[in-house]
C-alpha cells in the first residue's frame, strides 16, 4: 500500500544517504581541490601516468580509482568532480569504478554469505581493468 | 596561489556538488519505496526466471540476483543469505549469484550518480550489465564442472 508513510520514508532514507555522502564528499572534494592547487598532484599524475595510459586516463584519474576501490564510490565520486577529466575519461573510470569498488566491504559481505572470495577479487580487478582498457579502444 | 579563490572553489564546489547528488537521491529513495511498498518484488516471478534459466541455477536463485541488482549488494547479499538458510540454495548458486551481484548491484543509485558527474549514463549501465551476464554465464557454465570433479575428489579422498 502507498500511503504518506512511503513518501516519507522514502524521504527520510534521501536524507540519510545524502547526509552520509556529504560527510564523505565534502572532505574529499576540499582535499582534492587544494591538491589541485599545489605541485603534488602534478606528481602524482606524473607517477600513475604510465600505468592509466592503459586505459587512456591521466595520471591524476589514479585518485578516484584508488578511493573507489579501497573505500567506496562516493570517494570517488568526490574526487572525479574536482578533476578536469573529458566526458569520456569520466565514462571510462565510472565504468571501471562501477565493476570494482569498496572491495574491503564488499568482499566481506560477499564472504558472510558463505563462498570462498579470491576468486570473486580478481574476477572484479580483472573485469574493471579489461573494461578500461577496450571503452579506451572503442569510444 | 590565492587561498581565497581556492576556498571559494572548495566551497561553491562542494556545495554544488551535494546539490545536483541530493536531487538526484531523494526522488530515487522515494520510487524505491514505492516499489517495496506495492510489493511489487513478489509479482516479478516471471522476472527472476528468464534469470534462474540462463545461469542454469535453481528458481529461488533468482531473487537474490533482483533484490540485489536494484536495491545494493548488502540487501542482495540480505536475500542470499536468507534463501541459503532456507536451504533453497546449493553451493553452485552461491557461486553464481555472487559473480553476478559483485559486478552489477544497486544498479539505479551507482548509475545515476556516475551519470551526475558527467559519465555517459547509456555506455556505463549497458556495459556493466552486459559484462556481468556474460561473465556469469561463463562462470555458470565452468562451476558446473569444476564443482562435480571437487565433488569427486572429495568423496574419493573420504572414502
Amino acid at each position: 500500500m502507498i500511503t504518506k508513510a512511503t513518501f516519507v520514508n522514502g524521504g527520510k532514507n534521501g536524507a540519510y544517504i545524502t547526509w552520509e555522502l556529504a560527510k564523505t564528499i565534502v572532505p574529499v572534494y576540499f582535499l582534492i581541490t587544494f591538491l589541485k592547487h599545489t605541485p603534488v598532484i602534478g606528481w602524482i599524475a606524473k607517477y600513475f601516468a604510465p600505468v592509466m595510459a592503459i586505459f587512456g586516463l591521466p595520471g591524476d584519474a589514479s585518485l578516484p580509482l584508488v578511493l573507489g576501490n579501497v573505500l567506496n564510490p562516493y570517494f570517488a565520486l568526490a574526487a572525479i568532480i574536482p578533476l578536469d577529466l573529458t566526458g569520456k575519461e569520466i565514462t571510462i573510470l565510472s565504468t571501471m569504478l562501477l565493476l570494482s569498488h569498496s572491495l574491503f566491504v564488499e568482499t566481506a559481505i560477499n564472504k558472510k554469505t558463505g563462498i570462498k572470495v579470491k576468486g570473486i577479487l580478481l574476477l572484479r580487478l580483472g573485469s574493471a581493468i579489461m573494461a578500461g582498457i577496450m571503452l579506451n579502444l572503442f569510444l | 596561489m590565492d587561498i581565497i579563490a581556492v576556498v571559494q572553489e572548495m566551497v561553491v564546489g562542494g556545495f554544488k556538488s551535494i546539490f545536483g547528488i541530493a536531487i538526484i537521491v531523494f526522488p530515487l529513495m522515494v520510487v524505491l519505496e514505492i516499489i517495496k511498498d506495492l510489493k511489487l518484488f513478489d509479482k516479478v516471478s516471471f522476472l527472476t526466471k528468464p534469470i534462474s534459466r540462463l545461469f542454469n541455477i535453481s528458481d529461488e536463485a533468482g531473487m537474490p540476483i533482483l533484490t540485489g541488482l536494484i536495491f545494493g549488494i548488502t540487501y542482495g547479499a540480505g536475500a542470499i543469505i536468507q534463501s541459503a538458510r532456507e536451504g533453497a540454495m546449493n553451493e553452485r548458486d552461491l557461486y553464481v549469484v555472487n559473480t553476478f551481484l559483485v559486478l552489477c548491484h544497486g544498479i539505479f543509485e551507482d548509475t545515476i550518480l556516475f551519470a551526475a558527474v558527467g559519465a555517459n549514463i547509456y555506455i556505463i549501465l549497458i556495459f556493466r550489465v552486459f559484462t556481468a551476464v556474460a561473465i556469469t554465464f561463463l562462470i555458470s557454465r565452468f562451476v558446473k564442472e569444476n564443482q562435480a570433479v571437487a565433488k569427486t575428489t572429495f568423496s574419493d579422498f573420504k572414502g
